[in-house]
């Protein structure tokens, strides 16, 4: 059963038309690519998925409280200065309804040492690299256990080595029953991630393919248009 | 740490990261709140003068020495049929020196007088529409007029000039107020639109992780609360002061009482917090999208 859908979606900004009648279905352990030019609908499709905007037509169809169950990694860290990583990484858990402090040390705990953060819990984020800060925004995210990983261009402002670990890691959530859903315009990491690739050109869906790891070949997706 | 704990959290940290901005909100808000408070003891002070001016819109009618009771019975009956009496009280010459020596308290003084040398007399309170200059007189010039009435004694215009002055002092006092709410809401929505507008990116980021009406605005509102309360407990220290410094002077000036000090500071935090929510409720929708 899919995890989210959208169903003949059309988003408008203000007269500006962004997506165009689009129709999708994601289903959970997915890892989905979505690659365009910029201007193509990319940030506007995330957005959709991520419940945080509602489309001008169509449906978008997902369970209900799923929103507090999406986990959302940006080009820009996005973090609060004046408060711990720990503190950081905690703030996800109280606003997903997590407030006992002992679930909260056990929820984050173990994604200080996946994320490589161990013994930076008390430094706060101007004191971290870029590619620390974007493991700890990526530890955010994961700390309310998210259904649904959606990440904006997340390496855009990472040296390839910090990205290719935060690809790494966010694979590994892949494998947790998550649906990971990744926008970026940088498509050699599509043949590094093999996975589902959509492809969006002027608001509307140009492709919507399996791609294979080695040759690069391509296959058509479970659940796509 | 529970939810109101990540609310108090929060107000710490707001209060200590912006400790110049609430330190300039509280001194603006206590500067205010002072006059208000300060006008309040000075209509207090008015009040309890007008209150004993009350007794002043009665009429004294003394009289003669060695009246019998069958003679003081039909002054009585007479003075109640005059044109604008409301109500009438004997006060034997007995009961007229109780209180003169509870008035004057020093025991030689009393010796030195003797004798109970006061009248009895009749204390007559006008109705409502004679308590006017001209009531009061036309009430004590029939009076005088009656057998066995040897004075009559009234305050006179004056007393009433002095209610009407409490009165308009009243009305004053109501502009003030409204005025200096409007003050008060005015900076405690500042403060909180500049504390905002501080932290303006942080709350982009906690809006983007789902934070709601708790991680988001409740903050700023415990802010304005806090900020106003502890203004207006300044403002009754302040008062406080000001009083004790007056007090071995000729002027003086009554503190309201406790229970109105304790609504003072309650009205001032409510205040605060109307404030810091009209503040958050007009925020352009821009700022946090």
């Amino acid at each position: 059963m899919a995890l989210i859908r959208l169903d003949h979606v059309t988003k408008y900004y203000k007269n500006r038309l962004a997506l165009s009648d689009i129709t999708l279905s994601f289903e959970p352990s997915e890892w989905v690519f979505v690659t365009g030019p910029s201007g193509a609908g990319k940030s506007t499709l995330l957005r959709l998925v991520s419940l945080a905007e509602r489309p001008s037509r169509g449906r978008v169809e997902a369970e209900p409280g799923m929103r507090r169950t999406i986990g959302m990694l940006g080009q820009e860290f996005r973090l609060l200065n004046d408060r711990s990583i720990y503190e950081n990484i905690a703030l996800a858990c109280r606003i997903s309804g997590v407030w006992d402090k002992e679930e909260i040390r056990q929820r984050v705990s173990p994604l200080l040492d996946e994320m490589g953060l161990r013994g930076m819990e008390g430094l706060y984020p101007g004191e971290l690299s870029s590619g620390e800060k974007q493991r700890v925004a990526l530890a955010r995210a994961l700390v309310r256990h998210p259904r649904i990983l959606i990440a904006d261009e997340p390496t855009g402002n990472l040296d390839p080595p910090a990205a290719a670990q935060i690809f790494s890691l966010m694979r590994q959530y892949r494998d947790r029953e998550t649906l990971v859903l990744v926008a970026t315009h940088a498509e050699d990491w599509t043949q590094r991630h093999p996975g589902r690739v959509i492809r969006l050109e002027q608001g509307v869906v140009a492709s919507d393919q399996a791609q294979q790891a080695s040759d690069g070949g391509a296959s058509s997706a479970g659940g796509g248009i | 740490m529970g939810q109101l704990g990540y609310v108090f959290v929060e107000l710490w940290r707001a209060l200590r990261r912006h400790r110049t901005l609430c330190l300039a909100s509280i001194l603006s808000m206590s500067s205010i709140l002072l006059i208000l408070l300060l006008f309040m003891m000075v209509l207090t002070g008015v009040d309890n003068y007008t209150d004993q001016l009350e007794s002043r819109e009665e009429i004294s009618i003394f009289l003669n020495e060695g009246l019998s009771r069958p003679d003081v019975d039909v002054l009585a009956g007479r003075l109640r049929l005059l044109a604008g009496v409301d109500s009438l009280r004997f006060v034997s010459k007995d009961e007229a020196w109780e209180q003169f020596r509870a008035d004057v308290g020093d025991e030689a003084l009393l010796q030195a007088v003797g004798e109970n040398p006061l009248p009895a007399s009749f204390v007559i309170r006008p109705k409502p529409d004679y308590r006017t200059a001209e009531g009061v007189r036309s009430i004590a010039r029939q009076a005088e007029t009656l057998p066995h009435v040897e004075d009559v004694r009234y305050a006179g215009e004056w007393v009433l000039r002095a209610e009407q002055v409490a009165r308009t002092l009243h009305q004053i006092g109501a502009v003030l107020g409204l005025i200096i709410l409007i003050g008060v809401l005015f900076v405690v929505g500042a403060t909180t639109r500049l504390a905002i507008q501080a932290r303006l990116e942080s709350l982009h980021v906690i809006r983007t992780l789902g934070g709601g009406f708790l991680f988001t605005e409740a903050p700023y509102l415990a802010e304005g609360f806090v900020l106003a309360t502890i203004s207006s407990i300044i403002t009754i220290l302040l008062a406080r002061a000001i009083h004790d410094s007056l007090a071995e002077g000729l002027f003086h000036l009554p503190m309201p009482s406790t229970q109105v000090l304790l609504g003072f500071a309650a009205a001032g935090g409510l205040l605060g917090l109307l404030g810091s929510w009209i503040a958050v409720a007009t925020l352009p929708r821009k700022w946090l999208l």
